[in-house]
């Protein structure tokens, strides 16, 4: 297979908070890249598959840029890669936005802790060894077969240190794309942060790397947590990396496009002003792209031909350490992993990734139960709040979807209940908000307090009072055709 | 910068005022889906208990963090 990306431009992720502004900045922003699982919803039931809204494709087909799609939560770095259920969805998706290339994390999430599979709750490196080339390749080759696209791998985070029995990460990308065949989405932002953590050195990597195989540049601004540099989408690419960018564009004979990632949740303190700034950045950092050649050099053929040097963890092997060291004792087996090489520094870097992880999922809860978290906030206070919330994860598996999250910690409030005035009536409210609209359903629940003067006490950060019991009413939640919420006359309940 | 801007219809019964509920509903609207693909920490939670910014001193040339 030798695709070449057409010559897209300069854009970003597509978040729904910028609708409007990638409509108003289509001369800026020419490429829309959309996260399609971030505007999936997955109903309550354990195994419903993830949809769109029919009525959401057709609203970004009105785009004015053209659109690529990203997948996130099927990397395709472990044992256990999706290539059924998702796809039929994924592809729609690709098919109604006119897609020409897709991408997805060379990583894994998903790990096997005795019959069952759980999520790890955080994207973690594949393991670099020849069997972990011949798994994502064959992982890859599925997936492009199943989508009927062009597909390119990202180059991930890996916040261990390098060790010894794998392959150096550039020989270890280079190989998986050679082995697949597939294109290549060079995250420089988390090679850089790789850099700076002491795992690589970013100009070993990229003379490793087949640069004809890169199509796509992600970018974006970082941060330190504990101690390590890490991925966070937070803020303004830093001035070291666009340079470091500018100097590395002239030599990529093949990019189709480069996108800046901002978090959803940073957004607002992020400002329209500094995001058009990232965004001229990416405008001129385009300029620094060559003009694409009439006829190309064939590529020399980089295939590996021998498996030497295949020692290290299996895939299997690697994923039991994850299980291990990721999930929570409730999930594990009582089998300790065959194979654990936990040095000093990899106790710090798991530490590190099940911070991160218990972010993920706490921050899911502030997001979609807010009114949950602020009313234990206020009966408990900050710091046994944060207990509670690390009981609660220590004490349950990481959910893929945020409407599993919250469906999970209301059954977890009822196994531990806690005597705050008010918690089941509001705690039942926002559940059954997630439960209309993930499920798309109405939703009939009764309540004992008068639930608006309630959510105006948590607005003004006051424990609601006794004053606001009164006899259970019935109220009615839908989001079809549109949002509403309604009280049943009492001749009905 | 603005915001999702899905319109939301209340039908209530005068006695019965369900406006901040409503305004509820509409915000968690857009947040259902998976997260997206970033691989640093989610900040949601830290604004919703300690909204005030954590002030971090790096000492340049070098990761030690100083809170």
């Amino acid at each position: 297979m030798r695709f070449t990306p057409p010559r897209l431009g300069p854009g970003a992720i597509y978040l729904r908070s910028l609708d409007s502004f990638f409509r108003s900045n289509g001369d800026l922003i020419r490429v829309a890249e959309v996260e399609p699982q971030t505007l999936w919803t997955k109903a309550t039931t354990a195994d419903a598959i993830p949809a769109g809204s029919p009525a959401e494709r057709r609203h970004l087909g009105s785009l004015p840029q053209r659109v690529l799609t990203h997948g996130v939560g099927y990397p395709i770095g472990g044992t256990i890669c999706d290539q059924k259920d998702h796809i039929s969805e994924f592809r729609l998706w690709n098919r109604e936005l006119s897609v020409c290339w897709t991408s997805e994390h060379l990583s894994v999430l998903h790990v096997r802790a005795g019959s069952r599979v759980h999520s790890c709750g955080f994207l973690m490196p594949p393991i670099q060894t020849d069997s972990g080339v011949r798994l994502a390749a064959q992982n890859i080759i599925q997936r492009r077969a199943a989508l009927d696209l062009p597909f390119a791998f990202e180059t991930g985070v890996n916040y261990f240190s390098h060790r010894d029995d794998e392959l150096p990460d550039g020989e270890f990308f280079a190989a998986v794309a050679e082995e697949a065949d597939c294109g290549i989405l060079l995250d420089l932002t988390n090679l850089w942060i790789n850099q700076k953590n002491g795992r690589a050195k970013i100009s070993d990597i990229l003379s490793r790397l087949p640069l004809e195989r890169v199509w796509e540049v992600h970018l974006a601004g970082v941060e330190i947590e504990r101690g390590y540099w890490v991925d966070a989408h937070s803020r303004e690419i830093d001035p070291e990396l666009v340079a470091f960018t500018a100097e590395i564009l002239p030599s990529l004979p093949n990019p189709g496009a480069i996108i800046f990632e901002l978090a959803p949740e940073r957004v607002s303190s992020f400002g329209e002003r500094a995001y058009l700034r990232e965004i001229e950045v990416l405008n001129r950092l385009w300029e620094k792209v060559p003009p694409r050649e009439a006829s190309a050099p064939a590529a020399p053929d980089r295939r590996r031909k021998s498996n030497a040097g295949d020692i290290g963890p299996t895939p299997e092997q690697w994923e039991e350490v994850f299980a291990l060291r990721m999930l929570p004792e409730c999930c594990r087996t009582d089998a300790a992993a065959t194979y654990f090489p936990c040095r000093s520094a990899d106790e710090e870097s798991f530490s590190l990734y099940c911070r991160l992880a218990e972010s993920f999922r706490s921050g899911a809860l502030a997001e979609l139960l807010g009114n949950t978290i602020h009313l234990l906030l206020l009966a408990l206070g900050k710091d046994p709040l944060k207990d509670f919330i690390a009981a609660y994860v220590a004490a349950t598996p990481p959910a893929r979807f945020p409407t599993d999250e919250v469906v999970q910690f209301q059954n977890y409030l009822k196994q531990n209940p806690l005597p705050i005035a008010g918690l089941d009536d509001i705690l039942k409210f926002e559940a059954s908000l997630i439960e209309a609209a993930a499920n798309n359903t109405i939703v009939r629940l009764t309540l004992n307090r008068d639930i608006d003067r309630t959510l105006a006490d948590l607005a003004a950060d006051r424990i609601p009072g006794p004053s606001l019991d009164r006899p259970p009413f019935a109220i009615e939640i839908g989001v079809d055709p549109v949002p509403f919420i309604r009280a049943v006359p009492e001749e009905v309940l | 910068m603005s915001h999702p801007s899905k319109s939301a219809m209340v039908r209530v019964p005068a006695n019965m005022n369900l406006e901040q509920a409503q305004h509820v509903l509409a915000s968690v609207l857009g947040k259902v889906g998976h997260p997206t693909c970033y691989s640093g920490i989610n900040i949601s939670f830290v604004n919703a208990v300690d909204p005030s910014p954590m002030i971090l001193n790096v000492e340049q040339g070098s990761l030690k963090v100083q809170e």
